[in-house]
């Protein structure tokens, strides 16, 4: 395998609060490889979109600061590096798509403005109008309609769904080796969402980034990511291919992720949830903090005293259970509660 | 654009009403306030024969309606009517003093801005700093100094002291300093708090760390995209302070012998003279009437949502 172009090594990032330090993200590594798209799923605080402000170095000081890690983008790390050589990373090298096209284009300036804004600054010898037909070119690969109409125009003049299209232009409009889109589709409808994401994978392939996908979605990750990062509680719980996480989840949490979850794969008689709700970072339970919901440790002392560390579960994929090699037996026991008539459903 | 020009139309007739209404209660006002305008300017030593012709001179025995009528139609013909202090017609006493305070309140007001603006900047983006704190207590004296005795400190120090600059009158260019640094120093205060506030809010807005994750500095972050957006309430703010400067500076005209309208109304409600009060409180409603409609155009400028 060739070397990472993104590595994300032992990064926690805390937040003070008035009630406490909030430790968002928690010894977090993972590695991102060329041309690949890497998934990263949890629930809502899991730590998905404080990892990719990190990286971005757009963690708000205070009250958040990053305590300890490494972040390296072709072998240099970002954390360290001056914020001038940073600010020329962001942008061109790395991109970032936010979640909600509604807030995240400035109102004030047109679309185009926004666009040549990041071209300009990366390249301070193009010219105005060079940018602009730029800016064209970009919409037009974004599937705006009428592009030369469009540019002129304002963000409150463009729908949620176009809106996002030129997020997408922006994000790409230098060829970044990286690409960041944090949960991009989750303020759009569900009919312009799959549009968007189909712009997403083109403009993907157009620059061949790697792409870091941040969702609780697991119906998207199952269709754009190659590998896949489940974290929970601001800790990456289980790291694996796309087709391992769905067809064997060695960690309970993901587990409980895909048995809540509707298949079109399998027929299920009734969905089984995760009992409980995402845990408080200021107070994380002790051990493991998923065993408070956990059906895997069935209220065994290890889990409640000992953190446990990302097992090597072969194939290069790895869990944070001291019980991993028990989950696939429980995986069967869950579906056959579940009503499963595997194979009886669709494709 | 067309619309807005649409609105501009709109607003000035609408204005026309406005201003209708502003010359019966001025003109009332004047009426029922005390004091005998003949008697005051007839002096303390004039008979009651002396008074009663100067009153029939002046119109004063008329009828309200027909004192009224005479004032309004000289109105619509362009005549504002004579002084009774000084027999000059209305309009060349307040084009006289106009200028000069129009140029201290523009100054005041461009001052006020650079300053207060350029403070609360900073103060949003170095929040709960030391620096922070700094311009907050300067801004919270800014706002509490009385003028008169924030100038009469800045003439003692600056033109008794150090010498530097005239204290009062306007015969040099730099005459204009003292006051109009003493009438700012409000509008500083004022702006710089509301400048603060703005900022901070739209510094915290998703489009901001949009531009940061551009790669754009921080400067183009604060100003392009910061500044740009927080600017609507700061243009208000601006727009209403100078407003008040128009109409408020007799103080500092005052402390300054400073020859602008506002002394000239002070001394023209002591004396009654009618003519000359009902003249500057039209033109001060003329004036604010076209400050607004200037301030609607400069909203649609600044935030392309803003469409009338």
């Amino acid at each position: 395998m060739s070397s990472p172009v993104l590595s994300v090594r032992g990064l926690t990032t805390e937040f003070v609060t008035p009630a406490g330090v909030v430790r968002a993200v928690n010894d977090v590594s993972w590695d991102l490889f060329p041309g690949e798209t890497l998934g990263v799923v949890g629930e809502s605080g899991s730590g998905k979109s404080v990892t990719a402000m990190s990286i971005l170095g757009l963690i708000q000081s205070p009250p958040g600061r990053i305590t300890a890690g490494e972040i390296l983008f072709e072998g240099r790390d970002l954390l360290t590096m001056p914020d001038k050589e940073l600010r020329r990373l962001r942008g061109s090298e790395i991109g970032m798509i936010f979640q909600d096209p509604m807030t995240s284009l400035n109102p004030v300036l047109t679309v185009g403005a926004q666009i040549s804004e990041a071209l300009r600054l990366h390249d301070k010898k193009m010219s105005k109008n060079a940018a602009r037909t730029r800016a064209i070119e970009l919409l037009t690969m974004v599937g705006v309609p009428n592009p030369e109409g469009r540019v002129d125009q304002y963000p409150h003049e463009h729908s949620g769904g176009m809106r996002q299209r030129a997020m997408i232009a922006m994000a790409i409009a230098n060829d970044p080796k990286v690409l960041i889109a944090d949960e991009p589709t989750t303020a759009l409808d569900v009919t312009i969402q799959a549009q968007v994401l189909d712009v997403l994978k083109t403009a993907k392939e157009r620059t061949n980034a790697a792409t870091i996908l941040i969702t609780h979605d697991l119906g998207l990750i199952a269709e754009h990511a190659d590998r896949v990062v489940v974290m929970y509680g601001g800790k990456v719980v289980e790291v694996a291919d796309v087709f391992s996480i769905f067809a064997a989840p060695r960690h309970p949490y993901t587990l409980g992720l895909m048995s809540s979850l509707p298949r079109l794969d399998v027929d299920l008689a009734r969905l089984d949830p995760i009992p409980g709700a995402p845990p408080n970072l200021i107070d994380l339970p002790p051990g493991c903090s998923f065993h408070p919901r956990c059906r895997v440790s069935k209220g065994r002392e290890r889990c409640r005293t000992e953190v446990p560390p990302l097992y090597d579960t072969g194939d290069g994929a790895r869990a944070a259970c001291h019980f991993t090699e028990e989950v696939p037996a429980e995986m069967a026991v869950v579906y056959r509660e579940m009503g499963a008539r595997l194979g009886s459903g669709g494709a | 654009m067309k619309g807005t020009a649409a609105h501009i139309v709109r607003t000035l007739l609408l204005s026309l009403i406005t201003l209708f209404g502003v010359s019966i209660l001025i003109f009332l006002m004047l009426r029922v306030l005390p004091g005998d305008p003949a008697r005051v300017l007839a002096g303390l030593n004039a008979s009651e024969d002396q008074v009663a012709r100067l009153r029939a001179e002046l119109g004063l025995d008329d009828s309200l309606l027909a004192q009224y009528w005479s004032f309004i139609t000289g109105v619509l013909t362009g005549d504002l009517g004579t002084s009774a202090r000084t027999s000059a017609p209305v309009a060349s006493e307040i084009g006289v003093r106009l200028p000069a305070t129009l140029l201290l309140a523009i100054v005041a007001t461009i001052i006020g801005t650079i300053a207060g603006v350029t403070a609360g900047v900073i103060a949003a983006v170095r929040r709960n700093s030391m620096v922070d704190h700094v311009i907050s207590s300067v801004a919270m004296m800014g706002v509490s100094m009385p003028v008169y005795w924030l100038g009469l400190l800045l003439i003692l120090l600056f033109a008794v002291t150090l010498g530097w600059l005239p204290a009062a009158g306007s015969g040099e260019p730099l005459s204009i300093v003292l006051p109009a640094v003493t009438l700012a120093a409000f509008s500083t205060a004022l702006i710089s708090r509301m400048t603060r506030a703005s900022m901070l809010e739209v510094l915290g807005q998703d489009y901001v760390r949009t531009a940061e994750a551009k790669g754009a500095p921080p400067i183009t972050v604060i100003m392009r995209h910061g500044l740009r957006n927080a600017f609507i309430p700061i243009l208000t703010v601006i727009s209403l302070q100078f407003g008040a400067l128009l109409g408020g500076a007799v103080l500092t005209e005052t402390v300054f012998g400073w020859p602008g309208i506002g002394r000239l109304l002070v001394d023209s409600i002591g004396a009654r003279d009618f003519a000359v009060v009902q003249g500057i409180v039209l033109v001060y409603a003329a004036a604010f009437i076209l400050l607004n409609v200037i301030v609607d155009v400069l909203y649609v400028v600044v935030d392309p949502r803003i469409r009338y």
